[in-house]
């Protein structure tokens, strides 16, 4: 004789392939009160599970996993003290995949609907260029772009938590690049990019002092934690020149 | 299952963008996974970065041959939960009073609707073990021989686990709507 668990198992694999409830309990009518309310339940909390986290959520978590696995080639930001201040220092990104049309992202604006495609297609712009010759100065011009489109968001009162993220990721796209190939940027790109990490900067520490919540000051910190890097490695390239 | 064989090896050798791959497969049933056991969606977010990071960092060291990958995660997703637990010292005990209004029991068990506040409700009366498996096995999605691995247990003992907790599950939230 079947056991339950068994036969429960059995049930539940036939609802997964797609038959009805009807026609699965049809086979077992014996059991079929005491099957129906647990398949009915598990098919409950199976919709539970299959729900998608927050959108915001996920980007800002992708974004710390990017900047993880940077770190993770950078073996000596492990040194750090603890585990807690070396997640914080890792709030970073890198890549927003993506495609679409190239003519709908030169209309966008931040905070429309077409602004994260925006942000994808100059990812992929620059990802797709295989000379960092032409790529480090393509991936300032975004990571500059970025920086405007926080003003713009920010006089309209209308800024949030993703956009300082993807901001952040830019720069440390773009630093990252110039990293691997110091010597393909020249002194006048350098230059640039010292004034825009600056600013850049300043504006992280303008928005920590005026965080709304505990949590956007936790997350504006680590940004700016994460940017106290950004100078320093400028001016070692700048002073080798 | 082979795509899937393929990131994990690519991401092993350094590549982000197929962890990135794997961590958007992953992503939602790890966050489900971990909101159904804390029911507080800022606590869930951080415990699924935690997750993340901590299989980016180790899965160089991962083998597919002693655990399927999914279970792998989720074991590292469970860890994380309980020192969650450790360091806050206590466990969530919410009342059924806080939260919301109640499914209804005698609706059509296949059209009824378990909300966050029940499930977790719920599956805190029940065992520690029946808990992990029904969450693994309806939430996380996992497979009877993947839940067996990532909670060490023989395939048979998680049938008897998901059939017991189901029904435990089942007679506490029809209890409760009384």
């Amino acid at each position: 004789m079947i056991e339950q668990k068994d036969l429960l198992q059995h049930c539940l694999e036939q609802l997964k392939a797609g038959e009805t409830p009807d026609r699965v309990l049809a086979r077992h009518p014996e059991h079929k009160d005491e099957l129906a309310p647990l398949l009915g339940l598990a098919r409950a909390i199976e919709a539970r599970g299959a729900e998608s986290m927050p959108a915001a959520a996920k980007a800002r978590i992708r974004y710390q996993l990017y900047g993880a696995a940077r770190v993770r080639r950078a073996p000596f930001l492990f040194s750090l003290p603890t585990w807690g201040l070396r997640l914080a220092m890792t709030v970073i990104v890198v890549l927003l995949l993506g495609g679409g049309s190239w003519v709908a992202q030169a209309q966008s604006r931040p905070g429309g609907a077409l602004f994260s495609l925006r942000m994808a297609v100059d990812e992929t712009r620059a990802s797709v260029l295989s000379d960092p010759k032409q790529s480090i100065p393509l991936r300032l011009q975004i990571a500059e772009d970025r920086l405007a489109d926080i003003r713009e968001l920010r006089s309209q009162k209308r800024l949030s938590g993703p956009p300082i993220f993807t901001l952040v990721g830019e720069t440390e796209g773009f630093l990252s690049a110039l990293e691997q190939f110091p010597d393909q940027a020249d002194r006048a790109l350098l230059e640039r990019a010292l004034s825009f990490v600056r600013e850049e900067r300043a504006l992280l520490n303008e928005l920590t002092e005026r965080a709304p919540t505990s949590r956007a000051r936790r997350d504006v910190s680590a940004l700016l934690e994460l940017s106290e890097n950004w100078e320093p490695l400028l001016l070692r390239i700048l002073d080798s020149r | 299952m082979a795509r899937e064989g393929d990131l994990v090896r690519q991401a092993q050798r350094g590549d982000a963008q197929a962890f990135g791959c794997l961590y958007e497969t992953y992503a939602d049933r790890v966050f489900n996974y971990l909101l159904s056991r804390v029911c507080d969606s800022a606590i869930a977010e951080d415990l699924t970065a935690e997750t993340f990071v901590k299989a980016l960092q180790a899965i160089h060291g991962y083998r597919w041959r002693d655990l399927p990958f999914g279970a792998w995660l989720f074991r590292i997703a469970h860890n994380a939960l309980v020192d969650h637990w450790r360091s806050s010292a206590r466990k969530n005990t919410t009342s059924l009073e806080e939260s919301d209004v109640l499914s209804d029991q005698t609706v059509d068990p296949f059209n009824q609707v378990v909300t966050w506040q029940e499930l977790e409700w719920g599956m805190a009366q029940l065992t520690d073990l029946q808990r992990e498996a029904v969450a693994l096995r309806f939430i996380a999605g996992l497979s009877i021989a993947e839940t067996a691995k990532a909670i060490q247990r023989s395939e048979e003992a998680v049938k008897d686990l998901q059939h017991k907790g189901l029904a435990a599950l089942r007679k506490h939230l029809a209890q409760s709507a009384r």
